[in-house]
């Protein structure tokens, strides 16, 4: 690095990088999972031939997947002074990438139950199984297979989406990029800086999606 | 929630307001998909050429856009300008921005476009003594259009959502004008409860309206 | 032990099942024959409500089935059905297939599951591919892991929906032994099938059916040398 840059860069600035990417993290990984156990819900619900659970899971999905995630934050984040909730910047970011995940993920639920084929369901009814746990023991293995190489492109998609978080000034990596430039006008470096730690997180997964892939191809 | 009373009024009294940053959003996005469906088919070209200086850039290319945030490529281009003293408009920025991530998604699009026609239209377009700019254009475009047109449709929503982050670098469209009536009217929530359904209108409208033409599109058989 | 009385099935304009009754008595063997799209499997699976029937009544064992889900359940879990396209879980071995409705079913403890899950695929031939995965099985050898996953469930009747049928011709007799096997301990047991051969040599009794009606019935003797309907005797003339 040029002298200049070491100048105005330190070894703290190196630390908060690190904090920002675990926060990154952090958002992400808790978003998605809170997400996914809300898409179990509306993902079935989906899938049902009752249509009164299939056509409000499925505007619930549209909405969702048809509106910006920066109104999402923004509902999120002054709807929950409405409900009378007091909580930190941390839980607006999470309960938003929460919601917006869901509906994401929902989708990739549905397919996957609906991959799983009627004689699959057939020959477990014909044992005496009730809906419970045919989900449970015969279509939900099944359809996790595939689901995961899309769960991980969402995976992905949410850490670079989580990066909107920044708006409501929670730390996390892109924020920590504005606060650095603010301080050092290094502009390029800095955010050159936090998308080569983005491209660190996401690079791997997407790769490891693609080989997840081809082997679920191969296995049939 | 105690006490809270809804009020949309003093939202929809600015209506208007909310509109004019509605057609930024929708002009912007239509730029945005002009040049970068420019860049993905260059991209896309590349991609596939047989030639390393090409299709290497080309791939890091994507592979870089791809797996970094849109906003920290808005940002990285906007203070960059600044940084070394070019001055461009903020819309300018945004739109630069724009297209750069979306030409990495159009890249992808187009090539699997291409990559989808029967290496047999290749070898007949070749042996008929088309050059290959020819057998771009007469022979392989019109078809790949076809296969494109779907996800080209798709990504024009998302381009039409992922705009909005230009508000962050104080482009004045949909999403910074409802920034400023929630100051105003200090009705956040309703402001962007009402600013949400716009989107959503303008998407499903849009995306209905793409429905549409590519039945008309396409209604020869394929 | 299996009565049906009267019962109509529609799809749509399709009545694919017409006024059809039919008594099966304990440790009966009764085989269905007739063309395609005459409605026998479709009468299979309504003896097990994997389609409800819009009219008439069946009664299984003394339960009446009916939109009474525990009543579905309880019947289910007494009738076996196997079927033509195998239907194994492919993410389980052969095994865990066998094993996984005494357990979740009927809750029993997983180390008499499996003992009896064992002495089950023995029957059927299979001591040794209890770890292989359906992929790794040939067709019939998948038919009769389906076979045995059916009767762990220790059914009092077992439907049998044309399970030869996918199975390259070789194959054919390695699952209709198993079947013969199961005929003589006594099981009662319904068949679809187009196997002639297996219909003289173990049925108490032989159905025809066309259009969604059954048109005669009598012993394998009976129906085969001596037709009363002239409809048989076409269907017969182009099968044997």
């Amino acid at each position: 690095m040029p002298q200049y840059v070491q100048d105005r860069l330190n070894l703290y600035d190196a630390v908060l990088f690190l904090q920002g990417l675990g926060n990154t993290v952090a958002l992400c990984l808790l978003g998605l999972g809170l997400g996914t156990l809300i898409a179990l819900f509306v993902g079935l619900a989906r899938a049902s031939h009752f249509r009164w659970l299939a056509w409000p899971a499925g505007l619930y999905i549209e909405i969702i997947r048809d509106s910006p995630l920066l109104m999402q934050l923004y509902l999120v984040f002054f709807a929950l002074p409405l409900l009378g909730l007091q909580v930190p910047i941390f839980a607006a970011g999470v309960a938003t990438l929460m919601v917006n995940s869901s509906a994401f993920m929902a989708e990739i639920v549905r397919a996957g139950i609906q991959s799983v084929g009627k004689d699959q369901w057939d020959a477990a009814r014909g044992l005496g199984m009730g809906y419970p746990q045919v989900m449970r023991w015969v279509v939900m293995p099944q359809a996790f297979r595939v689901m995961v190489p899309p769960g991980v492109g969402l995976l992905i998609g949410l850490i670079k989406d989580s990066s909107v978080i920044s708006v409501i000034s929670y730390l996390e990596l892109t924020r920590v990029g504005q606060i650095l430039t603010e301080k050092t006008f290094l502009s390029f470096q800095v955010f050159g800086i936090v998308a080569a730690l983005y491209f660190v997180l996401c690079y791997p997964l997407s790769r490891l999606a693609l080989v997840v892939e081809r082997r679920l191809k191969v296995g049939g | 929630m105690y006490g809270y009373v809804f009020q949309f009024r003093p939202v929809f009294q600015e209506l208007p307001l909310l509109l004019s940053g509605a057609l930024v959003t929708i002009h912007i996005s239509i730029l945005t998909l002009f040049f970068s469906f420019i860049v993905g088919t260059m991209g896309a070209l590349c991609r596939i050429s047989r030639f390393r200086w090409l299709n290497g850039p080309a791939k890091w290319y994507v592979e870089f856009i791809r797996n970094t945030p849109l906003l920290v490529q808005l940002f990285f281009i906007y203070f960059g300008f600044s940084q070394i003293n070019i001055e461009v408009s903020n819309y300018m920025a945004g739109l630069i921005g724009l297209v750069v991530n979306n030409g990495a998604y159009l890249t992808e699009i187009v090539r699997a476009g291409i990559e989808a026609i029967h290496k047999g239209q290749f070898e007949a377009g070749i042996s008929l003594g088309l050059s290959f700019p020819q057998l771009m254009r007469y022979v392989v475009f019109p078809q790949a259009f076809r296969v494109i047109y779907p996800p080209l449709c798709n990504q024009f929503i998302g381009i039409i959502l992922w705009s909005s982050l230009v508000s962050t670098i104080a482009v004045e469209d949909l999403a910074l004008r409802g920034k400023e009536l929630a100051s105003t009217t200090f009705r956040s929530f309703e402001t962007y409860a009402v600013v949400t359904l716009v989107y959503v209108v303008m998407t499903l409208t849009i995306s209905g309206i793409l429905k549409v033409l590519g039945q008309r599109f396409f209604r020869r058989p394929a | 032990m299996v009565r049906v009385k009267n019962i109509h099935k529609y799809f749509g304009p399709l009545h694919v099942l017409n006024d059809v009754s039919l008594d099966v008595s304990k440790g009966e063997v009764v085989v269905i024959i007739g063309p395609s799209g005459s409605g026998k499997s479709t009468l299979l699976r309504c003896l097990n409500y994997l389609e409800p029937v819009q009219a008439g009544e069946i009664w299984i064992d003394g339960i009446r089935l009916d939109h009474h889900k525990t009543n579905i359940r309880a019947v289910r879990a007494e009738v076996g059905i196997v079927f033509q396209s195998f239907n194994l879980f492919p993410h389980l071995t052969a095994i865990r297939n066998v094993m996984l409705a005494p357990r979740v079913v009927r809750k029993r403890p997983v180390a008499e599951v499996r003992q009896e899950a064992l002495a089950m695929l023995t029957k059927v031939g299979l001591q040794d591919k209890i770890d292989a995965y359906p992929s790794q099985l040939s067709g019939g050898q998948q038919q009769r892991v389906a076979i045995a996953r059916a009767l762990a469930m220790q059914p009092k009747l077992m439907l049998f929906d044309e399970v030869t049928s996918a199975l390259d011709p070789e194959l054919v007799r390695e699952v209709l032994d198993v079947m013969k096997q199961l005929a003589r301990d006594g099981m009662t047991m319904i068949v679809v099938t187009h196997e002639m051969g297996f219909a003289q040599e173990v049925a108490d009794r032989v159905i025809f059916m066309d259009e969604g009606r059954i048109v005669e019935e009598g012993t394998a003797a009976e129906l085969f040398d001596r037709p009363r309907s002239q409809r048989t005797r076409e269907f017969l003339g182009k099968i044997l």
